[in-house]
């Protein structure tokens, strides 16, 4: 495939934006269109690209690909359009509200079979995430043991007013909105979890949905994973800590635009066994801090790649959307929440 | 992305320079440079080797070189210096460098490997396995260090290893035949053309004469996208900034430039390179002044240092080290920086 493709965003809210900017900064695509219901939203962008209200006309406007950046309750629609109008697709995460919604994408992603789909579990290529998974896989360290993630939001002001904590467009609450990244990390680093007890709780804000869950996972390997998942840390935090046979490795705080989530950090720690006498529990470790954060545009060039190499999508696909809402759909159910009628099915199988 | 590496490590400062093989090797220096450099040598006015720099102030002498300050990028550097043929002779015919090969590092040669050696070549193979896993040949220029190369071949990371121009004896016997070839003469000679996947730069851009002269053969000797990995002091580190002409780290023709952090990016950027890491793990600068101050309780230091080696314990100490790890204020860095793709 030749020249540059052609691509429009669906939804120019927060994710829409960064979006637009990723698609400008890469050198093989060309931004065609944005589509959103609310007119205002879409007033600064002319002469940069066509605008549309109904995103029927962006997919069919001739683009390539589309971005999916709406509210979780309109993404199911708005991808299986396009899949059916033969673009690629590009959804930023959660794949829909349930698992039945992701189901219904991977029907439509089946039966158009030369478009590629891919789902945005950006945390993938996050620095600290990157450098951890190549120590990981390079054997050094031995078995991961363990896994503990911890994903949370101050919270505030807007933090009620949020369409996210609208039950019915979301579909559930902060494990869905963030929680979801740190389970796809749990099965990026391990084997696929079968195991899942879950607990959630609105145990602050006033919302429909949670804003507390705690989760844990285990595997037919014996790997475990701990997921606490939170709007009320008061802190925004993210840390996931993963145990190995010889180390630990901690990846903390993101890499984001407003940096609260604090300097990016990699804690490399090995297990000092001739060391032990002089440091007893308290080994070596390394810290490595990152400055920039690529993983927006490092997994659409993941996805640019497949298109045009004509790959398979196998970081970030709809296989692995599936595998973690069916965990989510577990947590909640564990804990005889169904926020949607049509999530209380059996675990999916697995899926061609 | 630029990657910063702090270490938190128990390496003491006595186990790598013991106090009485430094006084010697630092007479000895003192000794060859005067007859290497001040009486047998032309020597060259430059401009600041970092950042090109004009601007500059007087700082002081040591063994007959006068250093200066950069008034742009505060690079500390020796001007007129000798040319790089003679640090080449120095390097492998001084008393000074034969004592270092045979006493100094020797010596202290099993707590290097396990301190420094392993390490380094621990944080190249994960650098590589991260950004280059396809990298097969390994260059290593101007080594000093002996152990390095051996400990380089004992972790059989690459496949083939290229000394270039070593300023140590590298008797043959001692690698595996096909994996270690020698390149006997500078780089910047060897007409080297996108051959490199990785190189070493241990402690070797302190001592170039012609800096830009260097980093032209080196960008050309690298492949697209190869990595290079540097290692230096940095006059933008604490204890350097702090004891500055006092400093023991800082004399020809070791230490002939001293860049600053803002000098090194400016430099490798001048040469189409792009950073990867750029980190100061340094874990000596507080042990460093501590122990100058601790010979020599005169010494003028800053009133917030001598209150702080006065008045707090090791602990504190660490916590700064750390401190000036985390921004870049230690005066040991390490740098990772690569050959730009075509077209990037």
């Amino acid at each position: 495939m030749n020249g540059k493709l052609k691509a429009g965003i669906v939804g120019y809210g927060y994710m829409g934006k960064i979006r637009k900017t990723v698609i400008q900064d890469n050198p093989e695509l060309e931004l065609l269109g944005i589509s959103d219901t609310n007119p205002a939203a879409l007033a600064d962008l002319n002469p940069v690209c066509k605008t549309f209200n109904d995103y029927r006309q962006l997919v069919d406007c001739g683009v390539d690909i589309v971005f999916v950046c709406t509210p979780n309750f309109y993404s199911p629609e708005v991808v299986i359009y396009s899949l059916n109008h033969g673009k690629h697709v590009f959804c930023e995460k959660p794949p829909g509200r349930t698992v039945d919604d992701i189901r219904r994408i991977m029907h439509a992603e089946r039966t158009n079979r030369g478009v590629r789909l891919m789902f945005g579990f950006n945390h993938r290529y996050h620095p600290g995430i990157k450098e951890a998974k190549v120590l990981v896989d390079s054997g050094r360290f031995g078995k991961i043991l363990s896994l503990r993630g911890i994903y949370g939001k101050s919270g505030g002001l807007s933090y009620k007013k949020s369409w996210r904590n609208n039950r019915e467009l979301s579909g559930g609450g902060i494990l869905l909105d963030q929680g979801i990244h740190m389970l796809d990390l749990f099965r990026f680093f391990c084997e696929d979890f079968d195991e899942v007890k879950g607990f959630i709780n609105t145990s602050f804000w006033d919302t429909e949905v949670e804003d507390n869950a705690y989760a844990i996972l285990r595997n037919r390997v014996g790997q475990v994973a701990m997921l606490h998942s939170s709007a009320t840390l008061w802190k925004h935090t993210f840390r996931l800590e993963i145990l190995l046979e010889n180390g630990y490795l901690i990846a903390s705080g993101l890499l984001s635009k407003t940096g609260s989530y604090g300097r990016e950090t990699l804690t490399i720690g090995r297990r000092q066994f001739e060391d032990e006498a002089l440091a007893l529990g308290n080994p070596r470790e390394e810290l490595v801090y990152f400055d920039r954060d690529a993983s927006w545009n490092l997994e659409v060039e993941a996805f640019l790649d497949c298109i045009k190499n004509n790959k398979c999508v196998v970081n970030s696909s709809s296989q692995d959307a599936l595998k973690v809402m069916a965990i989510i759909d577990k947590i909640y159910r564990d804990d005889n929440i169904s926020y949607h009628d049509s999530s209380r099915i059996e675990p999916p199988q697995e899926e061609g | 992305m630029i990657r910063l590496t702090v270490h938190q490590d128990n390496i003491r400062e006595v186990e790598v320079k013991p106090g009485g093989l430094l006084r010697t090797y630092l007479k000895l220096t003192r000794k060859d440079v005067e007859s290497y450099f001040i009486k047998g040598a032309e020597l060259v006015d430059c401009n600041c080797p970092a950042c090109l720099g004009s601007r500059r102030e007087k700082s002081f002498k040591k063994f007959g070189l006068q250093y200066w300050e950069c008034g742009d990028c505060n690079s500390l550097y020796i001007s007129p210096r000798p040319a790089q043929k003679s640090i080449d002779r120095y390097y492998r015919t001084s008393e000074a460098s034969r004592f270092w090969k045979e006493e100094l590092s020797k010596k202290t040669e099993q707590k290097r490997k396990e301190k420094i050696f392993k390490q380094r070549i621990e944080w190249l193979t994960e650098i590589i396995e991260e950004y280059l896993p396809s990298a097969r040949k390994f260059f290593s220029v101007n080594t000093i260090h002996r152990p390095f190369i051996e400990e380089l071949i004992e972790s059989k990371a690459f496949q083939e290893i290229v000394v270039v121009n070593p300023w140590v004896d590298l008797s043959p016997a001692s690698y595996t035949p096909g994996v270690v070839s020698i390149i006997d003469g500078p780089l910047e000679s060897a007409g080297l053309v996108s051959t490199a996947d990785a190189v070493a730069l241990f402690e070797v851009m302190d001592r170039i004469s012609d800096v830009d002269s260097f980093l032209t053969s080196l960008e050309k000797a690298v492949s697209p996208g190869g990595l290079c990995f540097l290692t230096s002091i940095s006059i933008s580190g604490f204890d350097l900034q702090v004891l500055w002409n006092n400093s023991n780290s800082i004399f020809p023709p070791d230490r002939m430039n001293v860049f600053s952090i803002e000098g090194l990016t400016a430099l490798l950027e001048r040469h189409g390179f792009e950073c990867i890491e750029l980190s100061t793990p340094g874990l000596l600068d507080v042990e460093i002044v501590a122990n100058a101050y601790r010979q020599n309780p005169s010494m003028r230091l800053p009133r917030f240092v001598k209150y702080m080696l006065d008045k707090r314990d090791s602990e504190t100490y660490q916590s700064f080290q750390e401190f000036l790890q985390r921004n870049r204020l230690s005066s040991f860095a390490s740098i990772v920086f690569r050959k730009k793709q075509r077209g990037i």
